[in-house]
């Protein structure tokens, strides 16, 4: 990976790419609770409960075990390593999209939004795979604009 | 105190108060999905207050950071309101809500156990055990839109200064 930001040597870039893929990972602990012991699942449980409905209809189950957030929470968390590690592919780009971002967050977050309102205002549901790509969409590109920002920081901005 | 971490506390409180108040309105999914976006936008916005309010910007990395205290002060604030309206009966307690889990297919313990873990969370040690791990997860996703909202949000001087 080439050192968009000038003022950074590519080592200290990689290691913040490194460092931003390793914490957009930790939210996963709320997918993988059916590897967990008990006691863990029960804490991620109570963890995620504020922050997502836990519908067992609405969630994906692992190892017989309801994960502790929905189909698209589940996108949402599963995506953003993801969207991380994408990083390094679209480097050069992203130098080119800087100025984009709000934009790329809005179109991140429009298919979500017309899947939730279609489901919630209309007669027309959506689907455990229209809920979990959607929401995959917008934890690949906040994974990736978080990636890119803390690999490129200036230690100041002047 | 200084002026980032004034705007933390701020962006803080006040997705812990809105989360807070959307969970005791009970809508389910809007409630849920709608709770799920506080948490990351309160990094971003306790970016955009501190961008907004004294006309700079800041880096990814003090965004990420800010976003972090923003996160954790939401997840403290929304404990704390929760206590509350669990006392009130607004909402239901960790064991009610646990129970539902283990209903839906969490744990697969046996009844003795069930209840047993259902007793450690609601005790204090319990429910602080879960304030700090939501605190701990919270700032990290809250961190994501700290670092994001540092790229989106930046004072008007600065931009002015970057188009020159």
């Amino acid at each position: 990976m080439k050192s968009p930001a000038h003022l950074l040597s590519p080592t200290r870039v990689r290691t913040r790419w490194w460092l931003a893929t390793v914490a957009s990972s930790i939210p996963i602990a709320a997918v993988i609770g059916g590897l967990m012991q008990p006691h863990l699942q029960a804490l991620v449980w109570l963890v995620f409960d504020p922050t997502c409905h836990q519908l067992g209809a609405r969630s994906f189950s692992l190892n017989g075990v309801q994960a502790a957030v929905c189909h698209r929470c589940f996108g949402i968390y599963a995506a953003l390593p993801l969207g991380a590690m994408l990083l390094p592919v679209v480097a050069s780009s992203m130098r080119r999209f800087h100025r984009w971002t709000p934009i790329l967050i809005l179109i991140a977050l429009t298919p979500m939004g017309v899947d939730w309102a279609v489901d919630f205002f209309t007669t027309i549901s959506n689907t455990p795979v229209s809920r979990l790509a959607t929401g995959a969409a917008f934890g690949l590109v906040s994974g990736l604009l978080f990636a890119h920002a803390l690999a490129t920081s200036p230690a100041h901005r002047t | 105190m200084s002026s980032r971490f004034q705007s933390a506390l701020l962006a803080g409180v006040a997705a812990g108060v809105v989360s807070s108040l959307l969970g005791a309105a009970q809508v389910p999914i809007l409630t849920a999905c709608l709770s799920c976006l506080i948490i990351i936008g309160s990094g971003a916005l306790a970016v955009w207050h501190y961008t907004n309010t004294y006309d700079t910007s800041v880096t990814p990395g003090q965004g990420a950071g800010m976003g972090a205290i923003a996160g954790g002060v939401a997840a403290l604030v929304a404990g704390l309101l929760a206590l509350l309206l669990v006392a009130f009966g607004v909402l239901p307690g960790m064991g009610e809500s646990l129970r539902e889990g283990f209903q839906q297919g969490a744990g697969g313990l046996d009844p003795d156990q069930e209840e047993a873990l259902i007793g450690f969370f609601e005790s204090p040690v319990g429910i602080f055990v879960v304030t700090v791990v939501s605190a701990l997860f919270y700032a990290v996703i809250a961190a994501i839109g700290g670092a994001i909202g540092a790229n989106v949000f930046r004072g008007e001087s600065t931009n002015r200064r970057e188009d020159i």
